[in-house]
């Protein structure tokens, strides 16, 4: 057990808020009347036994290069682990095409995972938990309907995106013939007017994330897989996903 | 800027071909992506077939580019300048065979390429040396311009052997074929008259005492065969002739001429071998070998009905002609078919009044050749309108002849019944003149077997319109005769068997290595005056193997980095 953000029932003091007809009378803070002769209820930080839901996206985009597909492993462990040590209870869930629980011997089954499929299964998550959501996001359902399936009763849902530096920005000239590793294929005369429209539309993505996203949690947290872990880790902290002490969200 | 091989410039043909290729070649090359909803549909292009792509400059096209120029630089044989400054030495060989007189156990020829190959291998890579030899016409050894090396290698094979000449046409092909600059060497066994300023002789000559065949002849006619040959210098030396192995007896006519009547029984394609037994310094003319000459004998078809038959079949026998074998050569009062080079006499007794002359004749023709009609009284004559008059008296035709292609028509105009001619000289006269006349015009060879450089005389046949002359070494010259089928050889310089060909019929022509004057080796000599040198000439370039190289080199290393840009751009 530990303290939750929000006002709960533990010996923590949390915050006081002006008395309102039906609060419980043993909350009124006497010693604030006191002082300020307002009636003020006294509440106390929430007591939780907080339950961390790693969402672990393994379509075919998160092994579009080794690296990647290595660096959202190692965050999806690494956040299930802090949890662990927090005495929270972790669950892992990879999703591809089907949602596969992973259980108590997650760590093994991460390293058996293999990527394939192009969309995000449903899967069968605890209310109330608190969720983080490690993908790439590049999927063409769109954020809302994905956040719509999986933020469902969520405590908190926050996404770790995981681009590789080819993925922000196309290092592409000419005619390519372009294949999705999720299916589909395109000609294309790449130019830099080709490669400007696909940094707006990437940068519209990432702003449709944020805002599905926008009062569930950390929100969306990019990471780019050529910069490492440690510069993944540093973002997950400057974003609140992490605390630098170590405690886990 | 020179191009050496201009058609090499083709090669820039492939430069268009490249520019196509890269604009219309599927470089659509697959790229695996996460995201493809991403990229905005307005660049998409339909998925399949060829299509015109803008034209992007990689790598791969530069190195493409710069492989086309490197190999057309290599074809076109591009360089700045036609001509390179170099020492060039021109050296005129003397390539007459006296120059292979020995002298104590050498030839002047041998002694002038060790010479010459010590002088040679003194110069510098850089120079260029021209060999010259001469001859009617000169012809170049080795070059123009080559490398000494290559000059040196060309050396060891020449060997002197071409008949009698001037060395000045030799001499004047180097002068120009150098220019200002060049250095001239003159190689002889003796000092060369004449020379210009400047020019150097190297004379490797020995003198020498020496003597030789001067004249062979195998004559084969109506009175029978036989070989008469003349020696000059020591005419102790007696040749010794053999046809088919057997040594044929002879008999010395005069000092220095002999005569070898007794031939034996031989096939028309026998060669007698005349030598002169005994040392000699120039061996080259001890000994001939003859082939034996047709049988050249007029074959004539007299009219034994038509009036002075008997008198016209006498005279023709007296002079040598075989009479009433066909084919004839010569028909006497019988119609022939004009256009096969038949050869008619007719007598036309004409409506003429009797004449003691003056007679005028044509001296030139050879039909009148030493006749003199003087104190013949001719009756029978024609006007003065006949064609080809030879022998007039007044305004009356007496003789006319008419060519025709090689069709001969000639018209004794005599009444024979009434005119003394047949009891006078002239008759036998005229008809020798008429079968040696017709001797000469009867195809084939007048003489199989000339002396080095004299002119050869030959009568094809009608309708024969081309024969093909081939030398000892195998280099054939297609001859054209004139209208009348006569041909005319310039003299052959090349001693040896030849033959002349036409159709089916292959005629051997021996050239005899015989000129007295090239005999002569008591001028001969050993000098050596060195060329004035006058700097650096301009030559021909020649492109050097390195400069060969250099394009090749640079089109091998464009078309790897082209391959190596390529699979890059195409990686997936």
């Amino acid at each position: 057990m530990r303290l939750g953000r929000g006002p709960g029932a533990s010996l923590e003091f949390h915050d006081h808020r002006s008395y309102a007809p039906g609060d419980d009378l043993r909350h009124l803070d006497w010693s604030a009347y006191a002082r300020s002769g307002q009636l003020m209820i006294r509440r106390q930080r929430k007591e939780v036994s907080p339950r961390l839901e790693v969402l672990l996206d393994v379509t075919a985009s998160m092994a579009i290069t080794p690296a990647k597909s290595a660096l959202a492993t190692a965050l999806a462990a690494l956040l299930a682990s802090l949890a662990e040590r927090e005495g929270g209870r972790p669950r892992l869930w990879a999703l591809g095409g089907t949602a596969v629980p992973l259980a108590q011997d997650w760590r093994a089954r991460l390293r058996q995972l293999t990527c394939q499929g192009g969309t995000l299964a449903t899967a069968n998550l605890a209310a109330g938990a608190e969720r983080i959501l490690v993908s790439d996001g590049l999927h063409a359902e769109g954020p809302v309907a994905i956040i719509r399936r999986l933020g469902t009763e969520a405590g908190s849902l926050a996404m770790v995106q995981v681009l590789t530096r080819a993925e922000l920005d196309p290092a592409l000239d000419g005619a390519v013939r372009l294949v999705d590793v999720e299916g589909g294929e395109a000609d294309l005369i790449i130019d830099a007017g080709v490669v400007a429209g696909y940094r707006q539309r990437l940068a519209r993505l990432q702003d449709s994330w944020q805002t599905a996203l926008r009062g569930r949690g950390a929100g969306l947290l990019t990471v780019v897989v050529e910069d490492g872990l440690d510069a993944a880790l540093r973002r997950l902290v400057r974003g609140g996903l992490l605390i630098a002490s170590g405690s886990a969200a | 800027m020179i191009l050496g091989e201009p058609w090499g410039l083709l090669a820039l043909a492939a430069v268009p071909a490249v520019v196509a290729l890269h604009l219309w070649r599927a470089r659509h090359a697959p790229r695996r992506i996460s995201g493809l909803f991403l990229f905005p549909a307005d660049g998409r292009v339909l998925a399949s077939g060829r299509r015109r792509a803008p034209l992007v400059l990689r790598p791969s096209f530069w190195c493409e580019i710069l492989c086309i120029l490197a190999v057309t630089w290599w074809l076109a044989d591009l360089h700045w300048s036609p001509r390179s400054a170099a020492r060039h030495l021109l050296i005129v060989l003397d390539d007459r065979w006296r120059m292979q007189a020995v002298s104590d156990g050498s030839s002047a020829a041998d002694r002038l390429r060790q010479a010459l190959d010590a002088r040679l291998a003194l110069l510098a890579d850089g120079d260029r040396v021209t060999l010259i030899a001469s001859g009617l016409p000169p012809r170049l050894f080795a070059g123009p311009a080559v490398e000494p090396r290559q000059a040196r290698t060309a050396l060891g094979t020449w060997q002197p052997q071409g008949g009698w000449h001037s060395l000045d046409a030799a001499i004047t092909l180097a002068a120009g074929l150098g220019g200002t600059g060049a250095e001239i060497l003159v190689t002889s066994d003796r000092q060369p008259p004449r020379l210009p300023d400047g020019v150097g002789v190297l004379a490797t000559g020995r003198p020498a005492t020496t003597s030789g065949l001067a004249d062979v002849r195998w004559w084969r006619d109506a009175s029978g065969e036989r070989i008469v040959a003349s020696v000059f210098g020591d005419s102790a030396r007696v040749p010794v002739v053999r046809v088919g192995g057997l040594v044929v007896t002879g008999a010395c006519i005069r000092p220095g001429f002999h005569r070898f009547d007794q031939l034996p029984p031989m096939a028309e394609d026998a060669v007698a071998e005349l030598a002169l037994p005994g040392p000699d310094a120039l061996v080259i003319d001890d000994r001939v070998e003859l082939v034996r000459p047709a049988a050249r004998i007029v074959r004539a078809q007299v009219d034994a009905a038509m009036p002075g038959a008997n008198a016209v079949q006498t005279a023709l026998r007296a002079a040598g002609a075989r009479l009433d074998e066909l084919p004839a050569d010569l028909a006497v009062g019988v119609a022939r078919t004009s256009g096969a080079g038949t050869w008619t006499l007719r007598l036309s007794p004409g409506d003429g009044t009797p004449t003691l002359g003056p007679f005028t004749p044509r001296r030139d023709h050879p039909l009148l050749a030493d006749v003199d009609p003087t104190g013949v009284l001719w009756t029978g004559s024609a006007g003065a309108d006949v064609d080809g008059p030879l022998l007039i008296a007044r305004d009356r035709t007496l003789i006319s002849a008419t060519a025709r292609g090689l069709d001969q028509d000639i018209i004794l105009h005599v009444d024979l019944t009434r005119s003394t001619v047949t009891r006078h000289p002239v008759w036998p006269g005229v008809f020798a003149n008429l079968v040696a006349w017709r001797t000469t015009r009867l195809a084939g060879l007048a003489e199989p077997n000339p002396r080095c450089g004299q002119p050869l005389n030959a009568m094809l046949p009608a309708g024969v319109r081309v024969a093909e002359l081939v030398a000892p070494d195998g280099v054939r010259r297609q001859l054209r005769p004139g209208q009348d089928g006569f041909l005319a050889i310039a003299g052959l310089q090349q001693p040896g068997r030849w033959s002349l060909h036409w159709n089916q019929v292959s005629l051997p022509i021996s050239v005899l290595p015989l000129d007295a004057r090239q005999a002569d080796l008591a001028d001969a000599t050993s000098l050596e005056t060195s060329p004035v040198a006058a700097g650096r000439a301009e030559v021909e370039r020649t492109r050097s193997p390195l400069a060969a190289l250099l394009p090749l080199v640079l089109a091998a290393i464009a078309a790897c980095l082209a391959w190596t840009a390529f699979n890059r751009e195409e990686r997936v």
